[in-house]
């Protein structure tokens, strides 16, 4: 059943072909090598730009013509199962679009080139693989694959506790993979017994709460089959999200991560949580996610004012955004708790718009940071890391207030849509949380704020005086995100088009439990 | 006409020598000639089956192959070689005892 | 004419596509970015004159109103209904009326800023922000629903913020613009929180269909966390108004907002913006009334304009006065609508508006004036002026108008509209004990403004100048037409025949073959949630109720009121407004006799109230509770606590902690490997080991050849065997 088109063989496997390209690139041809990376980069955009105008907006669930599959290993029924609906495209027109304008901003990467931009191109690849697969064990395989460049990424290019940070984000994120490969397996086993009839890893057939009646023993007591795997599966990707308690890796991994490594873990890395909730976690167990459903808000909820609160005592800039990161992604647990079409709609909305946001918030602390070499808002001994940018570097700020106020969610950027869609879907489920989660709208507000005041007003410091505003490669990389926020603020349609056929599908049959 | 068994005969003496040369011969070089006339050997018994035997193309396709394999096999060892004199300085069996550890 | 969607939108499109343009070019050509934004203001002006043509002029109906909507956004069918996001305009002879307000407003204050922001080294920049805050109040005024007032409020919330710090060389100003935005947060939180609820029950949050869903019993036996629905959103939403409007408990950011360029505090923290919370109140009026909390309204505007106006006795910069009024004159505004005063509150919103304006942008002409060659900066300072008159009649002479308007003299707009604010008071607190104290606050902050007012012109503008050096530097003010034309226009328009015709005998809007009497009460009427249920909108369809409704009127003349209700009301109102014209002359007559004759010391007054005294200084502690107490103790100090638990207990021991777990695992498999199965296990068959070690240590020579000749050896013998 493969479609009329490889479209998604092309983009999964181009930045493959760009890691064996720069491979071939001899090692001291470093601007070769940015290049090639860019190149590489651009056509994923132009093909993921294809998959948009080709994707037919009307159509639930996955599109019979971008279909890919074949038989990977005939024994255990594992197939190579590509396919896209209206929740993966917009995070592959994501990836593909954060991962261009990351190139470009490690063009001052010094250190190793080759290896970093082969490692990087990688990550993509692998990144693709998890948004594309529709057989669990190939999702598996590349939801795995991606924690290697990772690795590297963060270990070697990193700041100075660099393999603290990559260790840790290695193991944390592999702890809740190995719950999930159980889960995994746990499936693969049950499907036989179900009117699937085959042992399968299929996620399409596997979901619509097939597993409900089921029932395993573990220890001497009797679990509900769904209920147990969904735990594990939620564990395994709320780690990823990341969901408190699993959050703490996060805020070592980007305080360390260079900028681009940063962009990426929050822009995208982070919605491959979310997703495996979307894709995996709610379609195969919706009965169990409909009875955990409250417990997710709550958690939602507590990250939401826990991420915004511990982001408000920050004084490294990079932390305090990892922070509003975890609060962020506290909004779109929410919109998935609710499970209701505005606010399903609203968390993958919010999943973009934090994807471009929250990406220009890190890039622009790169910038700063390739200026002043450090990320202090008030140094340890006390003194003022920064004080009157405003002055000094007012393109800049312009930029920075963009960014700023979408990540606040003010109505005109993109922050706000998603985040109303979300509130009036959970309004709707649970009205104390929404009030509380509002308040965090506020904390979140005032730790931008207050940053904001303390960086940019004033005079300005004597450090800052030195720092050049930003250049035409940084205008560059920055305007596409500038219009994105802009754009997709005032007219937020098409991506929602993109969406709402596909998660109003999703909504539909979880309203069936 | 020669027959079958005289052929194999020089193949048997082509390849005891061979064998001798690679066990008794300290020079890298020379082993590796020892190699080549192991390799000549067998390729000359191909020939020979093919043509008193099967009376087909079989066993000429594979002697051709052997040569080339050969050709590749004195290339890439050869190359060894020089990497292992720029190394070692010489070209003595006993100096490459790197697998002792 | 008929207005669309299409045609009503350049008047928002213009201000924003000079914003748009501005934000790109203003580095490059400054003056041309002003020209712009003054000329797409002109144009929003002219067309903002021919909707109040049309309303006040042509339809003249208190029930003629327009509406449009759009859809913004959907997201296809939710339980077989489409939901729709829809944006659209709602134009009545309110947003009329508003809209001629904020557009002539604006337009003045670009012109004004032309003169003020000249010599600015950002003087482009300005424009800019000015550009997009006209478009979002603009937008504010002529919407439909209320998720699009709350994108346009929020907007206007950026401007704000954005202008507040637009001296950001300045702490301060980073520090005014911050609370400024963060405490009006809270109030825009709690707004969010109203729309969806009403969103949530009703499923839009259109005016007409909250209207209607009132006036049907929608909301009625719904309850959240509670309380009634229909409270719960109105509290919610009034919360909204309390944040933007700067009423108690929030009022706090008005006076820092003073950080701005006084144009722009005439603009936003004068006239418009901070209105749109009494115009939000207003619109909601229905819900308000629902939730019956209109009593706490009153008493909300009523302990607002009290303090604030005892806050403005003693301030000594001439902006902390005039912001200190503001937030007196919104709590009138509040008040009004508490009483039930609709007309009145909203009258009072455009007449204030105007006096407001007027009033800031002579403080600006004055400050302007008054350069301090030492410190290279203007002099806000009262007890640097004085005898200022003389320098500047010009601006004397409006800024007194504007005085006596605010002050409430008779012929003056200010005492048509609080006057009426005043007797509605009055009304109810004769009729309910419970509303005796917002009306007496209202009195006493009536008295009050009076006297700080005049307070302020008298320190101002008479007497000896007090600093003499700062006094000889002064040029005598010269007329220049963007200084004094924006002053007298707004000055005009600060007396009362314009708006009600009830002192001077004749409400005047005159146009050819048209003539109008109190034309102020007849359009803007309190609205009868009734005629929503004959009228509700078809199923996102769009709708216009020229049709249905223009011939039929639904109010009476006295105001929903029985004639023998309507007689008293008429009988207390004038009892309000001879009181309150006593009140005003009293509250000069006091400033005279403390500025003018010195017969009494204002120092006296301040030493036998010291503890009151004390508590003004301190502006009633708000800044120290607030800043101090709630968010430097405790959400700080919660903060730090939870970010080292966070990193310093959670990450460092419970997570990092499970290595401790594996390091006990590690010991113990360790121990059992070398004590167990080591010991006893495997050195029994060591030495059976170490036997074959040295036999195959000498065989493993590394020599390849070696390697092979007992390869060879074992082959042979191999084969041997077999054969």
């Amino acid at each position: 059943m493969n479609g009329s088109s490889n479209l998604l063989n092309w983009i999964l496997w181009m930045p493959i072909i760009g890691v064996l390209g720069v491979l071939f690139i001899p090692k001291a041809k470093e601007n070769l090598i940015r290049f090639w990376s860019l190149f590489n980069t651009v056509i994923s955009l132009a093909i993921s730009v294809v998959l948009y105008m080709k994707f037919d907006q009307t159509v639930p669930g996955m599109q019979a013509f971008f279909n890919v599959d074949y038989m990977w290993i005939k024994q255990f029924n594992i197939h190579y199962h590509l396919g896209i609906d209206g929740i993966s495209l917009p995070m592959i027109l994501l990836t593909s679009l954060l991962f261009t304008i990351c190139i470009l901003s490690s063009w001052t990467i010094k250190k190793s080139v080759k290896g970093y931009f082969a490692l990087f191109l990688f990550l993509q690849g692998s990144i693709y693989g998890v948004f594309l697969s529709l057989d669990f064990f190939l999702f598996y395989v590349f939801w795995e694959v991606m924690l290697i460049p990772m690795f590297f990424l963060i270990g070697i290019w990193g700041g100075e506790n660099r393999e603290y940070a990559a260790v840790k984000f290695f193991l944390y994120t592999f702890f809740g993979s190995i719950l999930m490969l159980v889960g995994m397996i746990a499936l693969y086993h049950a499907s036989a017994g179900t009117d699937l009839g085959v042992n399968t890893f299929d996620i399409l057939a596997l979901s619509g709460g097939k597993f409900q009646s089921l029932n395993m023993e573990l220890f001497g007591y009797t679990f509900s089959f769904s209920k147990l795997f969904f735990v594990f599966m939620f564990i395994g990707f709320a780690i990823k999200v990341p969901v408190f308690p699993f959050h703490t890796w996060l805020p070592h991994a980007h305080v360390q991560a260079p900028t681009a490594i940063s962009v990426v873990l929050a822009g995208v890395l982070l919605k491959m949580g979310t997703y495996g909730f979307l894709r995996i976690a709610f379609p195969i167990f919706p009965a169990a996610s409909v009875y955990f459903a409250n417990c997710i808000a709550w958690l939602g909820l507590v990250n939401i004012i826990y991420g915004a609160l511990c982001a408000m005592a920050q004084s490294d800039v990079k932390k305090l955004i990892a922070y509003s990161s975890v609060s962020h992604m506290g909004f779109v647990m929410l919109g998935l708790a609710a499970m209701s079409i505005q606010g399903m709609n609203g968390a993958v909305l919010q999943m973009f718009n934090h994807g471009t946001s929250t990406a220009m918030l890190f890039l622009l602390i790169g910038i700063l940071y390739e200026r002043s070499h450090h990320r202090w808002i008030i140094r340890p001994d006390g003194t003022k890391g920064f004080g009157g940018l405003y002055t000094q570097l007012p393109k800049y700020t312009i930029i920075f207030i963009i960014a700023m106020f979408a990540s606040m969610g003010l109505p005109g950027l993109s922050g706000f849509i998603s985040e109303a869609l979300i509130f009036l879907g959970i309004f709707e489920f649970n009205k104390t949380i929404t009030v509380l989660a509002l308040f965090g709208l506020l904390i979140g507000a005032a730790y931008l704020l207050w940053m904001f005041k303390r960086m940019f007003f004033g005079e300005v410091i004597e450090e800052c005086k030195a720092y050049t505003d930003v250049n035409a490669r940084e205008v560059l990389y920055m305007s596409p995100l500038c219009v994105a926020v802009i754009l997709f603020g005032i007219w937020p349609s098409p991506v929602l088009n993109i969406m709402k056929a596909s998660v109003g599908q999703l909504v539909s049959l979880m309203s069936q439990f | 006409m020669i027959s079958l068994p005289s052929f194999l005969a020089i193949s048997f003496i082509l390849f005891v020598s061979g064998l001798v040369v690679m066990i008794a011969k300290k020079n890298i070089i020379a082993i590796l000639l020892g190699v080549e006339l192991i390799l000549n050997s067998a390729a000359l018994n191909f020939a020979a089956y093919t043509r008193f035997v099967n009376q087909n193309l079989d066993g000429h396709i594979m002697s051709l192959f052997i040569i080339i394999i050969a050709a590749a096999e004195a290339a890439v060892g050869l190359a060894i070689v020089i990497r292992f004199f720029q190394i070692r300085e010489s070209i003595h069996i006993d100096d490459a005892t790197q697998l002792l550890q | 004419m008929d207005y669309t969607i299409g045609n009503i939108a350049p008047i928002i499109l213009l201000p924003f596509a000079a914003f748009v343009i501005n934000a790109f070019i203003v580095k490059k050509v400054p003056k041309f970015a002003v020209g712009l934004g003054c000329i797409t203001m002109f144009a929003s002006f002219c067309y903002a004159c021919r909707v109040f043509k049309d309303f006040v002029f042509v339809t003249y109906s208190a029930d003629y109103y327009v509406h449009k909507v759009f859809t913004w956004f959907d997201l296809g069918l939710i339980n077989g209904k489409p939901f729709n996001v829809d944006m659209g305009i709602y134009l009545d002879n309110m947003s009329a009326v508003l809209l001629l307000m904020v557009t002539g407003c604006a337009l003045i204050i670009h012109i004004f800023s032309t003169f003020y922001m000249e010599h600015d080294a950002r003087f482009g920049s300005f424009f800019v922000y000015l550009s997009l805050f006209t478009a979002a109040m603009i937008g504010l005024v002529l919407s439909e629903n209320l998720l699009s007032v709350f994108v346009f409020w929020e907007l206007m919330g950026f401007c704000s913020y954005s202008l507040i710090g637009f001296y950001y060389e300045k702490e301060g100003a980073g520090n005014a613009s911050m609370k400024a935005f963060m405490t009006t947060r809270v109030g825009d939180v709690f707004f969010l929180v109203g729309i969806l609820a009403i969103w949530s029950t009703i499923g839009s949050t259109s005016f007409v269909d909250i209207y209607a869903a009132i006036a049907s019993g929608a909301f009625n036996d719904l309850t959240v966390v509670g309380i009634p629905l229909v409270t719960f959103s109105a509290i919610s939403i009034f919360l909204g108004t309390i944040g933007k409007s700067a009423q108690f408990p929030l009022q706090v950011w008005l006076p820092d907002a003073m950080w701005g360029p006084t144009p722009c505090s005439a603009l936003i923290h004068a006239a418009t913006m901070v209105a749109a919370g009494v115009y939000l109140s207003l619109r909601m009026y229905p819900l308000m009334e629902a939730g019956g909390i209109t009593t706490v309204i009153a008493y909300i505007g009523g302990i607002t304009a009290f303090g604030a106006a005892t806050i403005a006795l003693i301030q000594t910069d001439i902006k902390a006065v005039l912001a200190y009024s503001t937030i007196s004159q919104l709590g009138y505004m509040v008040l009004g609508i508490g009483v039930g005063a609709y007309n009145a509150a909203f009258m009072h919103l455009i007449t204030h508006a105007v006096f407001k304006a007027c009033l800031f942008l002579s403080a600006g002409s004055v400050i302007h004036s008054l350069h301090d060659h030492h410190t290279d900066g203007h002099v806000q300072e009262m007890p640097r002026m004085g005898g200022l008159r003389k320098k500047m009649p010009f601006t004397f002479i409006a800024m007194l108008c504007c005085t006596f308007a605010i002050a409430g003299f008779p012929f003056f707009s200010g005492f048509v509209s609080k006057d009426r604010i005043l007797g509605d008071a009055l009304l109810q607190a004769l009729d309910h004990k419970t509303m005796i104290a917002p009306a007496v606050l209202g009195f006493i902050a009536a008295l009050l403004t009076a006297f700080y007012m005049f307070r302020m012109m008298f320190l101002t503008f008479y007497g000896e100048p007090r600093d003499k050096e700062l006094y000889e530097h002064t040029d005598v003010e010269t007329l220049s037409w963007n200084r004094n034309v924006p002053l007298l226009i707004l000055t005009v328009f600060t007396l009362g025949f314009w708006y009600s015709g009830s002192l001077t005998g004749q409400g005047l809007v005159k146009f050819p073959g048209v003539e109008h009497k109190e034309w102020f009460s007849t359009l803007i009427k309190k609205p009868d949630v009734e005629k929503f249920t004959k009228y509700k909108r078809e199923a996102w369809g769009s709708t216009d109720s020229r049709d249905q409704f223009f011939e039929k009127a639904h109010y009476d003349a006295n105001h929903g009121m029985t004639e023998a209700q309507a007689h008293h009301a008429h009988h207390v109102h004038h009892i309000g407004a001879i009181m309150s014209i006593i009140i005003a002359f009293f509250g000069f007559f006091i400033a005279y006799m403390m500025y003018i004759k010195k017969a009494w010391s204002p120092g006296w007054w301040s030493s036998k109230l010291s503890p009151w005294y004390r508590a003004l200084q301190s502006k009633y502690f708000f800044d120290d509770l607030y800043i101090k107490v709630i968010i430097q103790k405790g959400l700080l100090g919660m903060n730090n606590f939870l970010a080292w638990i966070d990193m310093g207990i959670y990450d460092r021991y419970i997570v990092d902690g499970t290595e401790v777990i594996n390091r006990f695992a590690y010991r113990v498999s360790n121990w059992f490997d070398n004590k167990i199965v080591d010991t006893v296990g495997v050195d029994g068959t060591g030495a059976s080991v170490r036997l074959f070690n040295v036999v195959l240590r000498t065989i493993q020579s590394g020599k390849i050849q070696f390697y092979f000749m007992i390869l060879v050896v074992v082959l042979v013998s191999y084969i041997w065997t077999l054969v």
